[in-house]
């Protein structure tokens, strides 16, 4: 007989979104069970950029990441570690007129919404940030942006919602997952039976494997990001600085340590054995871009080089809201590489729509039906 | 004959063996690539042009082997496409990355021989990180490569049988060995005498080097434990206990060494799986007994699994042997039950080895919490037993992931065991339990120019540049 545990709400998946969404599940006084196919954070929400960023964001993540930027300043208070969040500012740097006049389009209307971001001119850019190697027609800069060490955040929430009581089931895959007589029930791995009233979705880029147990199927592809750290040096990179090239958006910071890290795709994933590659190319890519922007790397040396596995959606936004055709199912999931500075705020969302059956955060722009789901 | 693409990395005793073998046989299109400026590998490094030294003085009594690999090697130089002074950092898609003389290579392969060799295994004590601290390995190198001593006073300390070697090499070259400073008591070594006798012109060798240092007045300590290396800016002495009496020597330089690891890396990225070996209590590559990893992938030598120069050989030609059948050409199927005979000799020899030089690895429970683990990122034991309490790291790669052991420049080579020994001590569960650190690329350090000098790749990029610059002076 298989051992059969019942709770209030259960959720799949252990990142960010599913630890946060426990999380504030759990202030409330609810029976809480996380699943995690492995360990927590060990996917998208452990491998990434470390980004915590307003700045460039889609009017629809806006009020989302605004919720979350309040949440992240105060983490410390909330899971008793930094985890090295720090707010340095990220500036967004442009060198072609039509990326320039799109940046000039949107910062009115972030902040309209209350980013707070500011257009630099070129000349102000190389005075601003001296260690950009190359000059620029200009600039947007958002001074309350950070990063954190995104190594650190999962597992340090998880520590804090176990502390609430709250029950983290790792390396326990779902095998099964149906809805009886009101509950759904999710088998696992290990061969025990979770029943639950209410079940959350934050299976990131399994996120649609979970969906079509319902009948439901989203269109989800995975991205890989491919980051790149460099040895550790004298701090000089002071933000954040994005510069997109070809289409294609490269991404650096320097950690209070020394260490410059670097992102810039595509990179390969594999769903099936949740492994994903780096591939050598982009460094070649990204190193040429790299020395031209941040010349101080010019004779410096990288150490390492990783990936991870992301979920992504068609139009980049993440599917947050209510299942339509399955009551008591609430989506989170498919972050498009944006789920990490979202990730508290995310959970914060989803205990309000389990809780009141509704957020003041604009989350229309998320919505499931969004997409033809059969 | 064949035209297939072979790619063997590494030019020591495995890769000159597993290259003669495969030259001879017929295949034509092998390339060699070795990190270093010259084949032998590191037991047989060659001397920089312009060195005198006798052979024999550099290679002491394996001398002869030593000038029957270099001559093998330079006989096939010139058929294979020998790539020297070029690290390979990754392996993707199945091409090999190199960082050479000419800047960053891809080399397509269809068939890969991976002699990657070893690295010496450390122990660390207080005092390890001090100026004057050198591996074993990398003191026997500084006199065979350079005919250079680490210090004037040298206290040689740890277990294997390079502790002896090295200790015997330094003396014969003059310089002053102070002491040997042995962890592993002489009872283990009477202990595994019937082992290593399936060796026995190996073994009596062994006793020559205690011998011929009793004889020099070097002092040999067995049984001892390894207290710290003293001194504030470089070394001036060690301290050390034995029998329950609390000892100091007086020395500029120690060479400290536990055996050796195998360097996996570039064939996990191959795709190779390892597997945890009790006897060595490390984890070696998982292999079908002829050297296949993976689909058109090869092991060999000290790569592999630790066995010496001799094994490395013999691993070599058995690469080779596995290539060939796997090419459809003849093989020699006396060669081949020649080796596997020999090999178990030599199995039987390492067990003793194993046995008579045990890694002292309960030490790390008592290892100060100041003592830096991570000499890279400058991590503590302090702090990785915080992150161990605090987080509960399942395995090694979460514990890295944590606390940074292992993110620096060697990429954990050197401390990755010790981080597995100390989390499965920390934890009470098995060593290999808690797994190891996993290969990433680069496997060491690629500059930056270097990379982005591979320049087909990057043409859209520097278009890209080039346009903006244009934007810019236009405006």
């Amino acid at each position: 007989m298989a051992e059969t545990t019942e709770t209030d709400i259960a959720i799949i998946g252990g990142g960010i979104a599913g630890v946060a969404s426990a999380y504030h599940l759990a202030l409330a006084g609810k029976r809480v069970t996380v699943l995690e196919k492995g360990t927590v954070g060990a996917q998208a929400s452990g491998v990434n950029f470390g980004g915590l960023r307003t700045n460039g964001r889609a009017m629809a993540e806006l009020s989302l990441s605004l919720r979350a930027r309040e949440i992240w300043r105060k983490l410390k208070d909330l899971i008793g570690h930094d985890c090295e969040t720090e707010f340095t500012g990220h500036v967004e740097i442009c060198d072609r007129e039509d990326h320039l006049a799109a940046v000039e389009k949107w910062a009115p209307e972030a902040n309209a919404f209350g980013v707070g971001a500011e257009m630099l001119s070129g000349a102000a850019v190389a005075k601003r940030f001296p260690w950009i190697g190359r000059r620029m027609l200009g600039g947007i800069y958002v001074a309350t942006d950070g990063a954190a060490n995104p190594r650190l955040v999962t597992p340090v929430f998880a520590r804090a919602v176990r502390k609430l009581g709250v029950t983290i089931r790792e390396q326990e895959p779902v095998t099964s997952l149906g809805y009886h007589n009101g509950r759904f029930e999710i088998a696992t791995g290990k061969g025990a039976v979770i029943r639950s009233p209410i079940l959350v979705n934050a299976a990131g880029a399994w996120g649609n494997r979970i969906a079509q147990h319902f009948g439901e199927d989203y269109p989800l592809d995975v991205m890989a990001p491919q980051m790149v750290v460099s040895e550790p040096f004298a701090r000089q990179v002071t933000a954040t600085v994005d510069y997109p090239v070809n289409g294609r958006f490269f991404y650096a910071r320097q950690i209070g340590r020394g260490n410059l890290l670097f992102g810039r795709g595509p990179g390969r994933a594999d769903l099936d054995t949740s492994r994903a590659s780096y591939v050598p190319q982009n460094v070649f890519d990204a190193s040429r871009i790299a020395i031209d922007i941040l010349p101080m790397l010019k004779g410096r040396t990288f150490l390492r080089t990783w990936s991870g596995v992301e979920g992504k959606t068609p139009d980049s936004l993440p599917i947050l809201g209510p299942s339509p055709v399955r009551d008591g199912l609430i989506h989170a999931f498919g972050f498009s590489g944006h789920g990490f500075q979202l990730g508290p705020a995310t959970g914060a969302v989803v205990a309000d729509l389990i809780l009141r059956g509704k957020t003041a955060t604009d989350i229309s722009g998320f919505s499931p039906r969004r997409f033809k789901t059969s | 004959m064949s035209l297939e693409k072979i790619v063997i990395i590494g030019s020591g005793p495995a890769g000159t063996r597993a290259a003669e073998t495969l030259l001879r046989q017929g295949c034509r299109n092998i390339t060699g690539i070795s990190e270093a400026p010259a084949s032998g590998g590191q037991i047989y490094r060659r001397q920089p042009a312009g060195f005198g030294r006798q052979a024999d003085e550099v290679y002491g009594s394996e001398a002869e082997k030593a000038t029957a690999l270099h001559r093998s090697f330079d006989a096939l130089a010139g058929s294979i496409d020998y790539r020297p002074n070029a690290l390979v950092w990754n392996i993707f898609d199945r091409k090999v990355f190199t960082n050479g003389p000419k800047g960053v290579d891809e080399i397509p392969f269809d068939r890969l021989v991976l002699t990657t060799g070893a690295m010496d295994r450390i122990l660390p004590i207080p005092g390890w990180t001090l100026p004057g601290v050198f591996t074993l390995g990398g003191a026997q190198i500084a006199l065979k490569h350079q005919a250079c001593a680490i210090g004037r006073q040298v206290v040689f300390a740890g277990a294997g049988p390079l502790l002896y070697l090295v200790a015997w090499q330094y003396m014969k070259a003059g310089a002053h060995v102070v002491a040997v400073l042995d962890t592993s008591a002489f009872a283990n070594k009477i202990a595994a005498s019937l082992k290593l006798l399936a060796l026995p012109r190996l073994m009596f060798r062994g006793l020559k080097f205690r011998r011929d240092l009793k004889a020099k007045g070097v002092a040999l300590h067995e049984g001892v434990r390894l207290a710290r290396v003293e001194g504030t800016q470089s070394v001036t002495a060690i301290s050390f206990e034995k029998g329950g009496k609390k000892q100091w020597l007086a020395c500029d330089a120690v060479g400290l060494g536990f055996g050796l690891n195998p360097e996996m890396q570039l064939a996990e990225l191959a795709g190779a799986r390892t597997r945890f070996d009790r006897t060595f209590r490390q984890w070696v590559l998982a292999h079908d007994g002829e050297g296949r990893v993976a689909e058109g992938v090869y092991v060999a030598g000290d790569g592999h699994a630790i066995g010496g120069a001799d094994v490395a050989e013999l691993t070599g030609e058995r690469a080779a042997w596995a290539v060939l059948a796997d090419l459809g050409l003849p093989v020699s199927a006396e060669r081949q039950s020649v080796i596997r005979r020999a090999l178990k000799r030599q199995a039987i020899f390492r067990e003793g080895i194993e046995q008579s030089f045990p890694l002292p690895a309960e030490w790390l429970a008592d290892t100060p919490d100041e003592t830096i683990l991570c000499r890279c990122e400058n991590v503590t034991f302090g702090e990785v037993r915080a992150a161990i309490t605090e987080l509960e790291p399942n395995d090694v790669n979460r514990l890295k992931a944590f606390a940074r052991p292992g993110m620096g420049r060697c990429q954990g080579r050197v401390c990755g065991h010790v981080l597995a020994e100390l989390l499965a001590a920390e934890t009470g569960r098995p060593l290999e339990e808690v797994g190891r650190l996993r290969g990433q690329a680069p496997v060491k350090p690629l500059h930056y120019k270097a990379a982005a000098g591979k320049a087909e790749g990057a043409v859209q990029v520097q278009q890209w540049l080039e346009q903006a610059d244009k934007v810019l002076e236009d405006g």
